[in-house]
């Protein structure tokens, strides 16, 4: 009953998604407002419809109704009831059922927000949230279906892997996805504006809330996704340089840059076909992104089992690129500017160097990703492109970065003298060769981390001159306090100071990067009872093993006691689970975290015959928490910029 | 009509689509093997009935190499057909010799029994012969000419036909221009 | 300044001379592991991967480092056997050159195509000439500026004077900013006095043009927005390039369709299947495809004993057998003795129809315990049911009553005794008799003529469907693998497809020998058979089939 109603919701919002695409195409040729206005209503219909059949699904998880394939694939009557909601994304064909729903929820709040507003631009809008729509329930309802039944029905299901019994399960996807899907909103408004001809900013200034969204999910959902990976996977690292990890990455940097140049747009009415085409990169990659998933041309932990889906979702990323593109081309006379810059030095050409590295970078990583295939296809030659590579790759960029983070915040738009410049940027350079002759002397030796870390300083520093210098303009202009001075400034650019609170988040995470990829000391060894190890600080003793029974798996347990130079700060214990569907155990490491470092133990193996050994692996990652801290950090920064104004409200009303 | 821009976007796009869509037509673990035409790796294996037998000795015969492992569906799928090609075959040139990788002896051991295999068999307990020859997957067979240069290998199940015709091949020292391919096991 | 290049120049010479070469053993390994990828696992490094072939690469790069050869040697080695493809960073030599090289020249490139650019749009700037103003649009000007008032663009005006008030609110910010900069000490003295009246002259015309009425301002518009007019005005005018960009977009939805097609249609033909049914959805994290397994290490086996004996335990209970029988399998090889496994075996045995292959089995169990009680139950049933020893099975259900607590599980085998012992009272009268009310046997065999179409990898299916509903879902289906014939088979509650219901009434039975062992399909070259005498009540004997249709 459950799949029935879930099927043919399915199949009706198909239906309604079809008209969505219709009615705007068929109001242009009759000139009947009424096409327009219909289009909301496909919208609507789309959502009570999908919502209907997500909710559907969870029933059916919910009450282990095993008479539907996908909850036989993913849930067993033991598992407990949130990792069985989980499993509507656990597996492929669910997973596309939650990307539409996130995708028609977003179209819906877009619809209902702009209900009476951007008359003209609306019907075009929804009409793309239709065809992408249309097409993943086509692919839903024809070729990965959730609500196949299975006969005869099972007693008990198969369950979710366990590897994916865990808590950030809940949380990864369902952010990463909403961070791809809110793409489509700006992308659906550049190509609304694209088709009409209304080339001017509107775009931009109405999307500007909802890319910042997408970003900010995106930016969430790629750490969580690396917190999760540090946490549970237990290999001691946080990013792995996989194919999927690289789609899930990619399409922040476009979006990144767009956050940068679109203030030149703002400003000087020039980069438009720039800021289309980084938009339309951007979306373009969250479709590559799940193409890649489900296709299986790359090997990665990440994929789901391949079928026919792949050669669908290439089809339509090759469809989306064509179309877009091209109608950028047709337009492209029309958005031609007569671009003017004031200054080779100014905010305008920090941003766009900004824009340059940022599309190095994606090009680099995209370049990195697909170069396996293209080498077979052209050469005829077997690479593998991995993480050495990445790592070594990636580092002149974000240095760059890191510099340009620095520089950007303190060039005045238009034209920054050399004269103000030199006042400007010698305090903070000054600051930070001292901290830099402060590390070599005592901590740093190595010629890169060196370096990493004086930029870094050099970011934070510019950040504290610049509010300070703004704060003080403040009191000139306005004759405030330094306090009250703080808020105006905030308040008055919200943009401005949540992207400094951001680029200091931002800065954390570098942080936290440098010192956890320079200085990472690993050791693996044998140990009896009794026998310790020593590594960095730490002094890790094994006392045991101890073995016990879940309702899931049976477990093995080894006690390590860590003493921290002498004093004992307890006892860690990492283990090795069995599952029974699984043929390999799953390992759970352990590790203990400080703002300075982390100890991370991994249990590779034990042998209770040989007098109870463990073989274990341990490591020691320098400042790597900083990592989460400036994932806070920069929720905060964004909280800040994205808030509507009380100002900005009362001029609305 | 801006042509150049839009020939421009299709220049870029279309090779960046025939590139991917080139990914569905290979496996993306499958690791193609160097070694094919070159001198296969000299080894050394204790059998299981205790005598050794290095590769050398075979030189002058035409050598049938095949890496298997208990536990593994596609070994046992094609193990009578081995069993029945070797019975057929034997003769002075030819050598059929089996390498049990990431096993115990008493489960090999159980294997050879219930399949009834007569031809040689070692243990690689090491693994080092299986990483000479570069096995991903089992399992992998190869056929060695009597100068002793692999001439085919197959990583998956065999079957009678195929075995025959490259035995034959090898006799006459023809190196195959592909690698081959059945239903294999990824090793641990 | 020039010390200042003096020490940026010393940072860059000190430090490669500082340092350190990894001098130990472990260290070179764990550095060379690194940039191996591991062969059978999803792009880890054979550092990473805890999978066996790992540790056996890794123990020979150590006995190959210990024997002095280099690194370099090493990876050579290792390429020599797996190609470029084990390398975790390409090389640089051939076709990969270009993995490095391209993403340097795309920054480079970039960042001095932006340089030029930028360049060319300053001189740009530099030709322009601000014209003759109006000082009183100025005043204005600067008095809208030094309000608090935030100016900002609307999105959403519509009409002549949308894009003016935009402008506007444009250029005023830009005012703003340039205030708040000189203030802040961003911009020196003469760029904001170069500046501000270049800005101020732009504002004083979009005012100037503001105040104008709405008419003038039309015929200022921008071009495109004078196309639009246009285009509303006459749309006869316009039909032609209209109906032309139909065709357009038709063609090129055509073509699109076509391709997408055509690309479908080649890449179906040319797609694999990737792995096997072992992979998990998500792809076994680890190793990939397959069994994994700590270490070959007869000795850690003994602690998968416990976990063998769980999965055992876990996949009877959820009938896959295959699973089950490889767990207990694997127990055997670990433990030869141990009756827990034995029994189970036995139990899978009796399911599949094999009844010696479980009493065996079942015997084995007991010889090393003689007071197993599944194992007594096991063989109890065994012999009652499929043998008709009566007077062992109750010996051994005897011995089992003995052993167990009083309870549920004690009073049903006390039943079953009892029912046992009115059999062996009133001895069968004929095979047709009613013996067993909730069960069904009988043999089953093959038409001589159908012998040759066998196959070792059939499953027979006995199929049982109420004699009243043909359609729907059957009431009992038992499965035998690989069946050897002719197959005495006996059919009972434990076949239902759902619980709940009594086994009971008049029914159909037939039985199918299936190509693929699916239920749910029918292969042409399916073996077939009812039996003749259908509908038969449940707890017949002597339900006899031959299976001599073909699908």
């Amino acid at each position: 009953m459950t799949a029935t109603i879930g099927y043919a919701s399915i199949l009706l919002a198909l239906i309604f998604a079809l008209w969505g695409i219709i009615a705007p195409i068929l109001g242009a040729r009759t000139g009947q407002n009424g096409f327009f206005a219909s289009t909301r209503a496909a919208i609507t219909g789309q959502f009570i419809l999908v919502t209907l059949a997500s909710l559907s699904l969870i029933y059916a998880l919910v009450t282990t109704d095993f008479s539907v394939k996908y909850v036989f694939f993913n849930t067993t009557r033991s598992t407990p009831i949130y990792y069985r909601i989980t499993g509507l994304w656990g597996a492929l064909e669910g997973s596309l059922l939650l990307w539409e729903w996130i995708l028609i929820i977003f179209s819906g709040l877009v619809a209902w927000i702009y209900k009476d507003r951007h008359r003209e631009l609306m019907p075009w809008v929804l009409m793309i949230f239709s065809i992408v729509s249309a097409f993943f329930l086509a692919v839903i309802a024809f070729a990965s279906n959730p609500f196949e039944s299975v006969f005869p029905i099972p007693a008990d299901g198969r369950g979710l892997n366990p590897l994916l019994e865990d808590a950030n399960m809940m949380t990864h996807p369902p952010l990463l996805y909403t961070g791809f899907v809110a793409l489509t909103v700006p992308y659906a408004f550049a190509m609304a504006a694209l088709i009409i001809g209304r080339l001017d900013d509107a775009w931009i200034v109405t999307t500007r809330r909802w890319t910042l969204t997408a970003w900010f999910f995106l930016t969430m959902g790629n750490l969580v996704g690396a917190y999760w990976s540090y946490h549970v996977l237990g290999w001691g690292g946080y990013w792995a340089w996989d194919p999927v990890e690289n789609a899930a990455f990619m399409p922040w940097l476009p979006a990144t840059a767009f956050l940068h140049s679109v203030q030149v747009q703002e400003r000087k009415q020039m980069l438009k076909v720039w800021n289309l085409s980084l938009i339309i990169i951007a979306f373009s990659l969250t479709i590559f992104g799940t193409f890649l998933t489900r296709s299986g041309i790359l090997s990665s932990i990440h994929a789901f089992s391949s079928g026919p889906v792949g050669i669908i979702f290439l089809a339509f990323l090759a469809f989306i690129l064509l179309t877009s593109f091209g109608l950028l081309a047709w337009r492209s006379k029309q958005l031609r500017s007569q671009p003017e810059l004031d200054s080779l030095v100014s905010r305008e050409s920090a941003f766009l160097l900004n824009n340059v590295v940022l599309v190095s970078a994606l090009f680099t990583i995209f370049l990195g990703t697909i170069f396996p295939l293209i080498s077979e296809a052209v050469a005829g030659v077997q690479v593998s492109v991995g993480a050495p590579y990445f790592n070594s790759v990636t580092v002149p960029l974000f240095l760059l970065l890191v510099f340009l983070m620095g520089v950007g915040p303190m060039i005045a738009w238009k034209k920054a003298s050399w004269d103000n410049l030199r006042r400007n940027f010698l305090w903070p350079t000054v600051a930070s060769f001292v901290v830099a002759l402060f590390l070599f002397i005592w901590l740093v030796r190595d010629f890169l981390p060196l370096l990493g870390f004086t930029l870094l300083s050099f970011v934070v520093f510019t950040i504290l001159f610049d509010t300070t210098l703004a704060v003080r303009a403040r009191q000139r202009i306005a004759g405030e306090g330094v306090f009250s001075a703080l808020v105006t400034l905030a308040r008055r650019n919200q943009r401005r100071y949540g992207g400094l609170i951001v680029h200091l988040g931002v800065v954390l995470i570098f942080l936290g990067i440098a010192g956890s990829m320079s200085y990472s000391i690993e050791r693996e060894v044998t140990l009896q009872i009794g026998e310790g190890l020593s590594i960095g600080r730490y002094h890790i003793q094994f006392e045991g093993l101890k073995r016990s029974q879940q309702p899931t798996h049976s477990r093995v347990e080894a006690a390590f006691r860590v003493f921290n130079e002498g004093h004992e700060i307890g006892v860690l214990s990492p283990a090795l689970k069995f599952f029974p569907t699984q043929k390999s155990p799953v390992g759970r490491a352990v590790y203990r975290s400080t703002l300075i470092e982390d100890l991370y133990i991994i249990l590779s193996g034990f042998s209770e015959v040989e007098q109870n050994q463990a073989t274990l692996k341990v490591l020691v990652r320098p400042l790597l928490a900083w990592i989460w801290i400036g994932g806070f950090v920069i929720a905060l920064g964004t909280i800040v910029a994205v808030l509507p104004s009380r100002r900005k409200l009362a001029q609305r009303a | 009509m801006p042509w150049r821009r839009i020939l421009l976007t299709l220049a870029v796009i279309l090779p960046l689509v025939a590139v991917l869509a080139f990914g569905f037509s290979r496996d993306p673990r499958y690791i193609a093997s160097p070694l094919i035409g070159r001198p296969a790796p000299p080894f050394t294996v204790t059998l299981f009935d205790g005598k050794t037998l290095s590769l050398a000795d075979l030189r002058g015969k035409v050598v049938f190499l095949n890496f298997w492992a208990s536990w593994c569906p596609p070994c046992r799928a094609e193990a009578r057909d081995l069993e029945a090609v070797w019975q057929r075959y034997r003769d002075k040139n030819i050598v059929f010799l089996g390498i049990d990788i990431q096993d115990t002896e008493k489960e090999a051991f159980a294997f050879l029994k219930e399949f009834q295999i007569t031809y040689p068999n070692g243990r690689d307990a090491s693994g080092k012969i299986s990483i000479d020859y570069g096995v991903w997957g089992i399992p992998e067979t190869f056929f060695i000419d009597p100068e002793g240069r692999i001439t085919y290998k197959h990583v998956g199940g065999l079957e009678y036909p195929i075995i025959v015709a490259k035995l034959d091949e090898a006799r006459r020292g023809l190196i195959s221009a592909k690698e081959g391919k059945g239903a294999y096991q990824s090793i641990r | 300044m020039p010390s200042l290049v003096i020490l940026v120049l010393s940072l860059l010479v000190l430090p490669t001379g500082l340092q350190a070469q990894p001098t130990d053993l472990e260290e070179q390994l764990r550095a060379i592991s690194k940039e191996l990828r591991c062969p059978v696992c999803q792009n880890l490094s054979i550092a990473d991967s805890p999978s066996e072939m790992a540790q056996q690469m890794r123990a020979l790069i150590r006995e190959q480092l210990k024997e002095g050869k280099s690194p370099k040697e090493i990876k050579a080695y290792f390429t020599s056997k797996y190609g470029e493809w084990i390398l975790l960073s390409p090389t640089t030599k051939g076709f990969s050159l270009l993995v490095w090289i391209l993403p340097f020249i795309a920054l480079t490139g970039g960042i001095i195509f932006v340089l030029l650019v930028a360049r060319r749009w300053v001189q740009r700037k530099g030709e322009s000439r601000p014209s003759e103003v109006d000082p009183a649009l100025i005043q204005r000007v600067q008095q809208d500026v030094s309000t608090e008032r935030v100016w900002e663009i609307d999105p959403e005006i519509e009409g002549p004077r949308a894009h003016l008030l935009n402008e506007q609110a444009r250029l005023y910010t830009e005012l703003q900013e340039l205030e708040f900069d000189y203030q802040a000490g961003r911009l020196s003295e003469s760029d904001y006095e170069d500046l501000r009246p270049r800005y101020e002259a732009q504002a004083a015309k979009v005012l100037r043009e503001l105040d104008s009425s709405p008419a003038e301002a039309m015929s200022k518009k921008r071009p495109h927005r004078a196309e639009r007019q246009a285009k509303d005005a006459g749309p006869a005018q316009n039909g032609k390039a209209q109906s032309r960009r139909g065709w357009i977009f038709a063609a090129t939805g055509a073509f699109l369709l076509v391709f997408g097609v055509t690309l479908g249609i080649f890449l179906s033909k040319s797609l694999r299947p990737r792995g096997s049914e072992q992979d998990s959805i998500t792809g076994d994290f680890l190793t990939g495809t397959g069994p994994g397994g700590l270490s070959a290490d007869p000795g850690m086996r003994r602690a998968d004993l416990q976990s063998l004996l769980t999965q055992g335990h876990a996949a009877f209970e959820r009938q896959d057998w295959s699973q089950a029988i490889d767990a207990f399998k694997k127990v055997l090889a670990i433990d030869s003795d141990r009756p827990e496994a034995h029994t189970y075996m036995g139990l899978i045995l009796t399911q599949a129809g094999h009844v010696d292959g479980a009493l065996l089995a079942f015997n084995r169990a007991l010889s090393t315990n003689p007071e197993y009680p599944l194992a007594l139950w096991g063989k109890g049933m065994v012999l009652y049911r499929d043998k008709g020893d009566l007077s062992g099975a109750r010996q051994n259900l005897q011995k089992l009553v003995s052993l167990l607590p009083s309870g549920k599980e004690r009073f049903e085998v006390q039943k079953t005794i009892d029912e046992l012992t009115n059999r062996q009272a009133t001895p069968a009268k004929s095979k047709q008799s009613v013996t067993n009310p909730s069960r069904i046997e009988g043999t089953i065999s093959v038409d001589s003529k159908l012998k040759a179409k066998l196959d070792s990898g059939d499953a027979l299916f006995i199929i049982v469907r109420s004699a009243n509903s043909a359609k729907g879902p059957p009431l009992a289906v038992k499965k035998i693998d690989r069946p050897v014939f002719p197959l005495s088979y006996s059919l009972g509650p434990e076949n239902m497809m759902m619980s709940g219901r009594p086994f009971g009434g008049k029914v159909n039975v037939s039985v199918r020998l299936d190509r693929d062992g699916n239920a749910l399909t029918r292969e042409p070259g399916s073996l077939m058979g009812t039996y003749e005498k259908n509908p038969v009540e449940i707890g017949t004997q002597g339900v006899d089939i031959i299976l001599d249709q073909v699908l």
